[in-house]
């Protein structure tokens, strides 16, 4: 080896090293930033306002005092007794999907986890917008006698705003309780059986054991509907339903702000879910429930009677049309009639989408959130990777730990509460000083997408991660690979399925994305959510549906010309990889 | 109260794939009927069609001569009056010992306060007096073996079924395990199917082997009989031999033997199989314990010459890999005297243990083998 390439081999080496040691104390800044600093001090304003200059109390409970009395007391109250109707159902819904998915020899069940993960990138606004195109006064099924007015009332009050959440809801709890009850095989089912057990008691012997996941299940559930901001902005707010999270918007977003009582309510948004989780980790840790092993029985798919085959099929058929067809087709066929006419071909028209271009200068949200989905997701990703290869490191360390905390911490922290505290702390006169003034401009919505996305991404690429053998990677290294090209030859290969599906996700999320965009977006940028949100504030539903459509339509396009893109560039060894542990 | 098992003509299909045709078998009363077989021949599919796990496609299944199984007629598994040792244990996670156990007595105790004595009781039995309350993760393989062995004995149901239970432990709780297993069953007077694909457990367990191939039931016996007269040459391979030659009848000895001109030398072996006066060809299987080593010396029918190729301890003595005149090799030849690598050896043959069955094809030449003076 000459002295030059000695010296470009020490330079790598040097490279390798720094980013080495200055990976993990990069990662907890970025951390710090997007996540912990904008929280924690939004949540300690509740207890001191006087550090933030935002009252004169160095330490009160002022805030909880307001949060929990007249109009947040109730929007508390009904955020509660909402979140939890929306787990309960949502849980009795997945777990007869899981049921189907898992036991009986039907065609449509193939369909069914493709069809939740639709649901899932379906925006929670965008339903309610949905459903209120469909039952408004004007709409074509309304003209045709299917509608009527306690119908209309209903499903625009408290019980639809609990329907969204459940059929919302159903995916998280899907994708729970269903690998349960793959994992419990049957031989529990059978050993009662043959033990005496009559099916009753055999349903009431294998329940226990199901726990962990229904928790789980309903946990999540509990979580996203608590921290839902979709559907409390329209139907809610709309039918004068107080909860949470529109109170805390209404403490920041009206003059004169209170951020402290804003403080105060997520405290006990917070403090619920922690209660929540306390519960069910008390719970599922009393005991194991560990049933799978390497020698479980998958339980057998069973032939239905054709009774039996009819009442599942419409069962199935009864939810799309709830969950989907109905806020997403329905809507869209509402769309393409005239309101208040009878329909009619003559009454078929484009009318709501044409005025869109016309009159709400679609292109500009359009744009908008194009860009900046596209540029959260790519940094999203880069960021999610190198901190799903922190979690999953043999040697995860203190560091490991907390950034695990952190993460667990966020996923189940409301993303409205993030968005505030990135208000307050970027608007804060101190900050500001620091010569960190990005408040009310793009770079700062784009990192609130990132704050936003950022934890679920992460635990969504552990899983691919912590399937790579770190012998793939050591073997690039000794056959003369530096860190990054044996990354890149020999790891990302087998990463780029995963990753595709992680950018997409992230994508998607963000283009729909409303209490971040409504909170962070600069004066006069219009996203695609705030343009959906405005439309239907101004009470043209039509057009919020219409905006909902075209949004679910790029999404759509996206999806598909990025999948068909990855088939068709990708090399072929890429998209046949699976990954295995040894 | 122990009940007679009769199994008629029993088949069973998983859409086009024949599992069971036409089994037909009969467990006596407090009889231990061990069912023995490779993977995939059917074993487990057949002890859960007893077990009501599974509706069968024809035939019938009659306990005590009461009808409890036909394409017609199917009655639950809770109402067969039976139990079961899973393979994988299949120990209620969120139950503890005892109320695992007792769960099994439900059924014909009501009075909770005899259950959990009786469960007690069967769990001391087992060696678990001291773990009654403990759940079965915090419990060692061994331990929850065991336990599912109680929860199976307690209620001393007519018939026990076991379904592999001693495939996923090591050789020493294995041993230790099958003793407990034949006696405690014995001892509550329960009959018992068990299923397993080990023909040493099989022949260690049960008063009565039936072995199954491909779905089908080969041949039905006490242990000794299937090791001494193996009805096919699969049974034959299933329950062990040394190594198998091809040959050719030169002389009937009498009802039981024939001489055999293999291209290892003569041999006399026991006629098995179908074998009679027109059977010309045969394929000779050597038992493991049918040779015995000697120095190497001629020593004409019923002896073979042979090279030691590998020699393993085995604790009481060793097992020899042997190769023989013409290529075959035979394993696990034993003696309690080590015989090295590449010593000459002849075997003296156990006729009793040397098995012919016959063979439809010629695979060696007669006059070849009397031009090279190995046949007389």
């Amino acid at each position: 080896m000459d002295r030059t390439s000695a010296v470009q081999v020490d330079r790598k080496g040097l490279f390798e090293t720094a980013s080495l040691r200055l990976g993990r104390p990069l990662l907890w800044v970025v951390l710090a930033v997007v996540s912990v600093i904008p929280t924690v001090a939004f949540l300690l304003l509740a207890f001191s306002p006087r550090i933030f200059a935002q009252g004169s109390s160095w330490f009160t409970l002022s805030a909880f005092g307001r949060a929990l009395s007249g109009n947040e007391l109730a929007g508390m109250r009904n955020s509660l007794g909402i979140s939890t109707a929306a787990a309960i159902s949502a849980v009795v819904l997945s777990s007869i999907l899981a049921l189907i998915v898992q036991r009986v020899n039907l065609r449509e069940s193939r369909w069914i986890p493709g069809l939740l993960w639709v649901i899932l990138l379906v925006p929670t606004y965008v339903t309610s917008v949905g459903w209120n195109e469909v039952v408004a006064p004007g709409s074509i099924f309304s003209q045709l006698g299917l509608v009527s007015q306690p119908i209309r009332n209903l499903l625009l009050g408290t019980g639809g705003i609990i329907m969204i959440l459940t059929f919302t809801g159903v995916p998280f709890a899907y994708f729970a309780i269903s690998p349960a009850i793959r994992g419990l095989g049957r031989r529990f089912e059978e050993a009662s059986r043959i033990h005496g057990g009559s099916i009753p008691r055999t349903i009431r012997i294998v329940t226990p054991i199901l726990l962990p996941a229904i928790f789980a299940g309903a946990t999540i559930v509990f979580a996203e509907s608590l921290g839902d901001f979709g559907v409390a902005s329209t139907i809610a707010a709309n039918a004068n339903i107080p909860v949470a999270t529109t109170n805390i918007m209404s403490a920041i977003a009206t003059f004169p702000t209170d951020f402290p009582m804003a403080a105060g309510t997520s405290w006990l948004l917070v403090l619920t879910l922690g209660v929540v989780l306390t519960i069910q980790n008390r719970m599922t840790r009393s005991r194991s429930y560990g049933v799978l092993s390497g020698r479980t029985a998958f339980a057998p798919v069973h032939d239905l009677s054709k009774r039996a085959k009819l009442a599942v099929r419409t069962f199935l058929y009864l939810f799309v049309l709830a969950a989907l067809g109905v806020p997403i087709f329905g809507a869209l066929i509402s769309t393409l009639f005239t309101p208040y006419r009878s329909p009619s071909l003559s009454s078929l028209t484009l009318n709501a989408y044409t005025t869109l271009f016309r009159t709400q200068s679609i292109g500009g949200p359009i744009v908008t959130s194009l860009t900046m989905a596209a540029i959260a997701a790519t940094i999203t990703i880069v960021l999610g990777i190198s901190i799903a290869k922190v979690l999953t490191s043999p040697r995860p360390g203190l560091s490991g730990k907390f950034t695990d905390l952190i993460l667990v911490t966020s996923v189940a922290l409301p993303g409205l509460v993030l968005a505030a505290g990135f208000i307050f702390v970027f608007n804060l006169p101190a900050t500001i000083a620091m010569g960190i003034n990005i408040y009310g401009t793009m770079i700062l919505l784009g990192i609130g997408y990132v704050a936003i996305s950022l934890p679920s991404n992460a635990k969504v690429m552990v899983g691919p991660i912590s399937q790579l053998d770190g012998s793939l990677m050591r073997a690039g290294r000794i056959h003369g690979a530096s860190m990054q090209k044996a990354f890149r030859r020999c790891v990302l290969p087998l990463l780029a399925k995963s990753i595709v599906w992680a950018w997409l996700l992230t994508f998607a999320s963000t283009f729909g994305e409303l209490p971040t965009s409504q909170m962070l977006a600069p004066t006069g940028v219009r996203t695609m959510a705030t343009a959906i949100l405005s439309s239907f504030e101004a009470a043209n539903v039509t057009a919020a549906t219409a905006f909902s459509i075209i949004q679910m339509g790029i999404v759509l396009g996206v999806i598909v010309l990025v999948q068909g893109g990855f088939r068709y560039l990708a090399p072929k060894g890429w998209q046949t990889i699976v990954v295995h542990r040894k | 109260m122990t009940k007679r098992i009769e199994i008629k003509t029993v088949s069973k299909a998983y859409g086009v794939t024949n599992v069971l045709e036409g089994i037909d078998l009969t467990i006596e009363a407090g009889e231990f009927a061990v069912l023995l077989g490779p993977s995939g021949s059917g074993k487990s599919t057949l002890l859960r069609l007893v077990g009501g796990l599974e509706k069968i496609d024809a035939g019938e299944i009659r306990f005590d001569g009461k009808l409890i199984a036909s394409p017609k007629v199917h009655t639950p598994p809770d109402r067969r009056d039976l139990s079961m040792v899973f393979q994988d244990f299949a120990l209620w996670p969120h139950m503890n010992a005892l109320e695992n156990v007792s769960f099994a007595l439900e059924r014909y105790e009501k009075d909770s306060k005899v259950r959990r004595r009786q469960s007690g009781e069967m769990l001391e039995r087992v060696g678990l007096a001291s773990k009654l309350d403990r759940f079965p993760s915090n419990l060692s393989g061994g331990e929850q073996q065991r336990l599912s062995l109680a929860r199976a004995l307690v209620a001393r149901p007519s018939l026990i079924l076991f379904d592999e239970p001693l495939s996923s432990l090591d050789a020493d709780l294995k041993e230790r395990l099958r003793i407990e297993i034949s006696e405690l069953t014995r001892q509550v007077g329960s009959g018992a199917l068990y299923i397993t694909h080990d023909q040493s457990e099989a022949f260690a367990l049960a008063d009565r082997v039936a072995l199954l191939n491909d779905g089908k039931l080969i041949q039905v016996d006490k242990p000794e009989v299937i090791y001494r007269s193996p009805a096919t040459p699969f049974v034959a391979h299933f329950t062990g031999i040394a190594g198998e030659l091809e040959g050719e009848i030169i002389d009937w000895c009498d009802d039981a033997s024939v001489i055999v001109a293999t291209r290892a030398g003569t041999v006399v072996a026991k006629r098995c199989g179908s074998i009679d006066a027109h059977s010309k060809y045969v394929r000779i299987m050597l038992r493991g314990s049918a040779a015995k080593i000697n120095k190497s010396t001629n020593g004409g029918d019923g002896t073979l010459n042979g090279r030691v190729v590998d020699v393993a301890f085995r604790g009481r003595g060793y097992d020899h890999v042997i190769e023989v005149s013409g290529g075959t090799r035979l394993v696990g030849i034993f003696a309690h005297d080590r015989w090295e690598r590449d010593d000459l050896v002849h075997l003296t043959l156990n006729a009793d243990q040397t098995l012919a069955f016959p063979s439809d094809d010629a695979v060696i030449d007669l006059d070849l083998l009397a031009a090279d003076g190995q046949v007389a």
